[in-house]
């Protein structure tokens, strides 16, 4: 039992990095970003290669640092050309982006599955709970958890998290008290698009890397963020342990029927609070 | 001199609308210059094309002599403006000072700072952590007031800013905004309060459909007066919408 609680801490902190990322994007673009699992795919990818010409703490760093640069090209060059076109348009861009992307993948890396290894320091395991747990998905979980910390302390204590909350609520109003609204449009691309990132290189050696690995954890992020309220960033991190949760148990317990979980707890959830759990009523 | 803010034969529009046809109107520092005119006259596109947020159809707009046309927004503020917007702009899911700390964060140093605006508003301070939205209306346009003052403008926009208020809280805006214009800010009222807007302003001038039709020095301007110049045409006053109305209020 602990150590469910633990895979599904491991994969809600995975989960969090993607859906913040996605809320974010809604929040202050207005995009709803399906090509969102095939950037945390490139992570993985990005990842894997760097780590085969240096080691893994590079790629670590240097995957989500590429993902973030991919991230505001994809604002200045993709979205904000299409600015003030209806949702739709960008809706099927990114959709149409997801599936190129994961065609690149399949053209530059191949369709088999890839393995990246974890660091020697992170490859045991350790005795929890009487019995024996692998240090990476600890590592996953903290990771998540002080990445998830770091945004509530950049979005709530900062200056520049003000001006998040400010071009996303008003940006007329950001923009009058000088934000430049744009600017921190793209910033936060960068930012979603890098956690996203982030996420594939944590869940590199977890999973295996292949072109189609996003699709799952696209659809379980948004789950994630219609469970979480939409564009409220407590509800997602809330929500994405609880989703974490909810399908490493089902996997553990309910055999075939796993897939089935994670949608059945979203609709219990809208049932009861209609606009999410951290959702204001309209 | 010349004008903080001169506004020279602006055209914009909103949307695909036309709302302006030529607006030219000058603000000089320490004055208050009241635009009045019927609802949906132009007066609150005009204030925000001053500041870049229409589309502009040509014109031109300066501040302090600098050509700031077609210039984005919020570099029109770093440059000495500020906005008082209709329906007083409070944002959404901040607090009372997170709302004035996006203005102070702007960083425009002056003799206004957190600490010297909250003491002319004690009523924020009392509600500094209070979301904004649950203050009243009054305490609203103050706190929209002192988002401005913050960012030590040489030039305040203030749309409507008694739109909605009970009379004891409109008494409570005459004085921060005399004291504006009296520290030197060129400040320009958009209202239809006349009495209140006679109550400040240096000299008045009259937009209707979209254009100035006429500038009056604040002693030609009794009431009646300035009621005469809003409905020059007897026969469009009575039309129930006009059809730059809808398209005034973004």
């Amino acid at each position: 039992m602990a150590i469910q609680l633990l895979n599904g801490l491991t994969y809600g902190a995975l989960l969090l990095s993607t859906a913040v990322g996605l809320a974010l994007m809604f929040g202050l673009r207005g995009v709803v970003n399906f090509a969102h699992g095939a950037l945390y795919a490139l992570g993985a990818y990005l990842g894997y290669s760097i780590a085969q010409q240096s080691n893994y703490w590079i790629a670590l760093v240097l995957a989500p640092l590429v993902a973030a640069g991919i991230g505001a090209a994809l604002d200045r060059f993709i979205l904000r050309p299409l600015d003030g076109r209806p949702r739709i348009t960008l809706v099927l861009l990114t959709f149409g982006l997801g599936l190129v992307l994961t065609d690149a993948f399949r053209w530059i890396w191949g369709s088999d599955q890839l393995l990246l290894n974890p660091p020697a320091a992170l490859a045991g395991t350790v005795g929890l709970a009487g019995s024996t747990y692998p240090v990476y998905r600890l590592f996953i979980a903290a990771t998540g958890l002080l990445t998830g910390l770091a945004l509530i302390l950049l979005l709530r204590r900062t200056s520049f998290g003000l001006r998040i909350r400010t071009a996303s609520a008003a940006p007329d109003i950001a923009a009058i008290h000088g934000v430049n609204v744009s600017a921190v449009q793209t910033l936060v691309v960068a930012l979603a698009v890098g956690l996203a990132g982030l996420a594939g290189v944590l869940a590199a050696p977890l999973f295996t890397v292949t072109p189609d690995m996003g699709a799952t954890v696209l659809v379980e992020s948004f789950i994630v963020i219609v469970v979480g309220g939409l564009a409220s960033m407590p509800g997602a991190m809330v929500a994405a342990l609880v989703i974490g949760m909810v399908t490493t148990s089902a996997n553990a317990y309910l055999g075939s029927y796993a897939t089935l979980a994670p949608y059945i707890v979203v609709a219990m959830i809208l049932i009861i609070r209609p606009h999410g759990l951290a959702g204001e009523r309209a | 001199m010349t004008a903080v803010l001169q506004m020279t034969e602006v055209k914009a529009a909103y949307r695909n609308t036309v709302v302006l046809h030529g607006v030219t109107f000058a603000a000089e520092a320490g004055t208050c210059l009241a635009l009045v005119g019927r609802n949906g006259a132009g007066k609150t596109s005009a204030l925000r094309a001053a500041f870049g947020l229409m589309t502009m159809g040509g014109g031109r707009v300066a501040l302090r002599g600098t050509d700031v046309t077609g210039w984005p927004t919020h570099k029109i503020a770093r440059a000495g403006m500020a906005l008082v917007p209709q329906g007083r702009g409070i944002v959404p899911g901040l607090t009372t000072m997170e709302n004035l700390d996006l203005a102070v964060n702007a960083g425009r140093s002056g003799r206004w700072d957190r600490r010297s605006v909250l003491e002319l508003f004690p009523r924020l301070k009392e509600r500094a952590s209070v979301p904004a939205t649950a203050l009243s209306g009054g305490e609203q346009q103050l706190l929209a007031i002192a988002r401005a003052l913050v960012l030590n403008p040489e030039c305040v926009l203030l749309d409507e800013p008694t739109e909605g208020l009970a009379p004891l809280a409109v008494d409570a805006l005459r004085e921060p905004i005399r004291r504006m214009r009296d520290d030197g800010v060129a400040v320009v009222l958009a209202e239809q309060n006349l009495t209140f807007a006679r109550s400040l302003a240096d000299r008045f001038s009259v937009i209707e459909k979209g254009a100035v039709v006429a500038d009056l020095a604040g002693d030609d301007a009794d009431v009646a007066t300035l009621e005469k110049f809003m409905s020059l045409d007897p026969t469009e006053a009575s039309e129930p919408l006009p059809p730059t109305r809808s398209a005034e209020r973004p």
